[in-house]
């Protein structure tokens, strides 16, 4: 059940620097966000800009410099290594634009893997997790069968099977067809709709315009934002495309 | 779902790899088993050869006594002599139960390439060998060297003359003498199989060596007299070797143990081998499925499950290997034997590789030692992969 009162995430004052020779970068400089239970959020910007770094942050893959992160109400900056694999593995799920499927292993059983990790697999959870992306047909088909829309409900499923409460997918329909990527965005609509917090990296036009609010990224710091009650996403994304 | 079937599911993903990996553990694991077996084989067979000879001390023309043993064993002429009335002497000792004197003489046959071994004995030698049994069953006794023409043939000897009945003659050239078949021994699996019996003084008359021996086998009534017993022999025929059947033993042993030292060291190289080659596989396993890991990752696993899932796949590598190996070792036993017979001095007869559970269970031990020293570095490198790092990789 998603809590709606509490942000799913919560950024404060972000910074995330690295050593580059005798020179500091700033991947990420100061960086405030604030996403509900329910909100898709489109982050754009330039290679370089910063976009993955925060998905890396607000996923638990990397630790910040300085600054906070709460995912849920909780501050996942602390958080000790076991923790945060825990923590990660039961609130956030995480979509890439090559899907990253294990091709050896078939749709069920990529879907089913990180409840393997959480000692907690459920054959019923699966079945029920593919039927909501539309895969229950093809349970047992290899990843190798199924085409591009297929393999990122694959991946989508996959993501939601440990029932998180935030997804964060990086350019998630980038290697798909026009249509297969309508699907995805509709599912992204239907997750929403239910409660799930979404935060998207995306250069794609129609994508963003699909997000709830649009977040321009510029060297690490939010250069400007557009939402349905402001000026059109399209607009941030021309201007990350510039 | 399970992490080991996960983990087998990662090793198809690389069938060729894999499978080359299980042949060369395999391998290892065929030439650790089938060494072992033989090992193991060789030892009982010494054992038993010695046992079945129901001899406890011998006593032998002075020289070499383990050359003297050697022949007397193998089959061979002797150059020095003891004289027949030590027999006698031999006998009356108190601890001894029987002393069995015989005198034994080869007639070579260049054109058929073989060397008959003549034997000539008396019933005390019956005695000795109570195990012995006639091919329709009955036990030999002292009617069977009656005759000054009887003969008694070892089974592969009546098997080379083409002699199944008693009665049958048998024509010597060489010594100008006919034989009657008096018996056929039941095949012992030992070198008394080859061997032509005839009665002692016939041997001795025939071979122009009245009064003499080439041994006397001795039986005590209990084998922990043979020290004392044969020390006594030494003062009592200064003239004669005492071979105690134990040291002829352990001189076979250390002999074996040399062959079996350098038989080690290669099998030693071998296993090494292959462990370099199940770490070399899982390493470039890792490298190439860094991405793959990484995803494992961001999608739940912890260092843990990382490590865990990549020593699973290498013992599963090594399990696998190692089983084939026995598999590969127990079907090709009797053509290895065949092979390491011809390098490893006086192997027994009978047939020494058979499928010991003791040397499989050191061989799973020992492969499974390999798998769990292999897998250790390449796990370590896959769970402390960087995610975000992985993530990027190509």
């Amino acid at each position: 059940m998603v809590d709606t009162s509490t942000p799913a995430v919560e950024v404060r004052n972000l910074w995330r620097s690295y050593k580059r020779g005798s020179e500091t970068v700033h991947a990420l400089a100061g960086l405030d966000l604030v996403v509900q239970p329910g909100e898709m959020v489109g982050i754009v910007g330039r290679s370089g800009s910063g976009k993955t770094t925060l998905l890396n942050q607000i996923g638990c893959l990397d630790r910040p410099t300085s600054g906070s992160v709460l995912i849920a109400g909780t501050d996942v900056t602390g958080l000790p290594e076991h923790e945060l694999v825990a923590f990660r593995r039961d609130h956030i799920g995480f979509i890439f634009q090559l899907f990253y499927l294990l091709p050896t292993l078939s749709v069920a059983e990529n879907v089913g893997m990180p409840m393997l990790f959480a000692h907690a697999y459920d054959r019923a959870r699966v079945r029920e997790i593919c039927e909501r992306v539309g895969l229950a047909g093809r349970m047992s088909a290899l990843p190798a069968s199924l085409d591009g829309g297929d393999m990122q409900r694959v991946a989508i499923a996959r993501a939601l099977v440990n029932d998180p409460a935030l997804l964060l997918a990086d350019e998630p329909t980038g290697r798909l067809e026009r249509q297969a990527r309508d699907e995805v965005l509709d599912l992204f609509d239907d997750l929403r709709a239910d409660g799930l917090a979404i935060v998207m990296a995306t250069h794609d036009l129609e994508q963003a315009d699909r997000c709830d609010r649009v977040i321009e990224l510029r060297d690490g710091r939010r250069l400007g934002e557009a939402g349905v009650d402001s000026a059109p996403a399209a607009h941030c994304v021309a201007a990350a495309a510039r | 779902m399970s992490l080991t079937r996960l983990a087998i599911k990662s090793l198809l993903q690389r069938p060729a790899r894999t499978l080359l990996t299980i042949a060369s553990v395999a391998a290892s694991m065929a030439v650790l088993f089938s060494l072992l077996s033989f090992n193991s084989g060789y030892q009982e067979g010494l054992q038993n050869q010695m046992q079945q000879m129901g001899v406890h001390l011998m006593v032998v023309p002075i020289g070499c006594p383990y050359e003297a043993a050697s022949l007397v064993l193998e089959g061979g002429d002797i150059e020095n002599y003891l004289d027949e009335g030590i027999a006698g002497k031999i006998a009356g000792m108190e601890g001894v139960a029987i002393a069995a004197p015989s005198l034994m003489h080869a007639i070579v046959r260049p054109e058929d390439g073989r060397t008959d071994i003549y034997l000539g004995i008396n019933e005390k030698q019956l005695e000795l060998k109570n195990w012995w049994r006639l091919n329709n069953g009955e036990k030999p006794d002292g009617r069977l060297l009656a005759g000054d023409d009887s003969l008694l043939l070892g089974w592969d000897a009546a098997l080379i003359e083409k002699r199944e009945e008693t009665g049958e003659k048998l024509w010597v050239p060489e010594i100008d003498a006919e034989f009657t078949v008096t018996g056929i021994l039941e095949p012992t699996g030992t070198q008394d199989d080859g061997f032509f019996y005839v009665p002692l003084h016939t041997a001795q008359e025939r071979f122009g060596l009245d009064g003499q021996i080439t041994a006397v086998q001795v039986r005590l009534t209990d084998p922990s007299l043979a020290a004392d017993v044969g020390d006594e022999l030494e003062k009592m025929f200064p003239g004669a070797e005492i071979i105690r059947m134990e040291e002829l033993l352990g001189s076979m042993s250390a002999l074996m143990d040399s062959a079996r030292a350098l038989i080690f060291a290669i099998v030693a190289v071998v296993v090494a081998i292959s462990a370099v080659g199940v770490l070399n596989t899982m390493l470039m396993s890792v490298f190439e499925r860094t991405r793959e890991l990484g995803v494992l990752r961001a999608t739940g696993a912890g260092k843990l499950h990382i490590f865990s899932l990549v020593w699973t796949e290498t013992l599963a590598l090594t399990a696998l290997g190692g089983l084939t190996g026995l598999a590969l070792a127990a079907v090709a036993a009797r053509g290895v034997e065949v092979v390491i017979k011809r390098f490893v001095p006086m192997a027994p007869q009978e047939a020494m590789t058979h499928f010991d559970p003791r040397s499989a269970l050191i061989c799973v031990l020992a492969i499974l030692g390999v798998g769990l020293v292999a897998g250790i570095y390449p796990s370590l490198r896959a769970a402390n992969i960087r995610t975000i790092e992985a993530l990027r990789s190509e």
